[in-house]
């Protein structure tokens, strides 16, 4: 196009394409951060021993309960996980944690363990959930200038 | 001591939770309290205050600054009290009903009807928990 100073619109047209299919995937491992940030450096996560929050897992599907892998210590590598979220799939971030619901709504007793727990409910999750907004504005204001 | 604008959102919270009335009784814990189970399996309250991000609405000065959160109410119901599930529900829902969309608490707004969560047993106790989302300008 002769004497055009302006923005090409192929390029535009080019980031634009890239920025919608990345989105997913970097909106996952944003949150999966997010949910793995402790309390006392910008998250809501509790810590004591810090498993709570090497916990957080993303997967494809649903973590089960009763499935394999619970309490695992070593934290998960988000940027590659975060590749399950595509487009039009579903993609989950959960604590493995199996205590983590008993942190987020309280529990008072003694567990298998013998450790005792006499507390109301933390709420992390929640919380969490009331940032995705503005975590999803973050995420796509990056890739904006990508 | 002038209470800070965090205290009277938990305080307008608290005056509201002063005001249900349950059946049976629920003995009330704060955020934070010792927890002592009542004794003879009578079933309790534990509360939670949680805060969100506060959320700016604008760039000036006088522009609003919104605060929100989530007040958690779970019912821990002994295991050995044997109880319906009608009537789990049924003391979910009195709680749920109290705090309605829109109820207005001091400068508190509850943003939708409160949920009654999926009822699961946890250690020696159901656990029945009542999800509140309130925001305020």
């Amino acid at each position: 196009m002769t004497g055009w100073t302006g923005t090409d619109p192929v390029a535009w047209a080019k980031r634009q394409k890239r920025a919608i299919n990345v989105l997913p995937a970097r909106l996952v491992e944003a949150f999966a951060n997010a949910m793995a940030t402790r309390v006392g450096v910008g998250g809501f996560t509790p810590v004591d021993t810090g498993n709570l929050s090497r916990s957080v897992t993303i997967s494809a599907s649903p973590i089960m309960r009763d499935g394999p892998g619970y309490n695992s210590p070593v934290r998960q590598d988000y940027r590659a996980a975060s590749s399950v979220a595509k487009g039009d799939g579903s993609a989950y971030v959960s604590y493995k944690a199996i205590y983590a619901h008993r942190v987020n709504y309280g529990f008072v007793g003694t567990d298998v363990l013998g450790r005792s727990y006499n507390q109301s409910g933390r709420g992390f999750n929640e919380a969490n959930i009331a940032r995705f907004p503005a975590i999803l504005a973050g995420v796509v204001s990056k890739l904006r200038f990508e | 001591m002038t209470a800070t604008t965090a205290v009277q959102d938990w305080l307008s919270l608290k005056a509201r939770i002063d005001t249900l009335v349950t059946d049976p009784v629920l003995q009330r814990f704060e955020p934070n309290a010792v927890v002592t189970p009542p004794a003879g399996l009578a079933p309790f309250l534990l509360i939670s205050d949680v805060r969100n991000d506060n959320d700016r609405n604008g760039w000036v000065s006088s522009d609003l600054n919104e605060r929100s959160g989530t007040l958690i109410l779970a019912v821990q119901w002994p295991l050995a009290a044997p109880v319906s599930h009608v009537q789990l529900m049924q003391i979910g829902g009195t709680i749920a009903d109290h705090f309605p969309a829109d109820l207005c608490m001091g400068r508190l707004r509850v943003t939708r009807n409160a949920d009654v969560l999926q009822p699961y047993v946890e250690g020696a106790y159901r656990v029945v928990v009542v999800r509140v989302l309130w925001s305020s300008v």
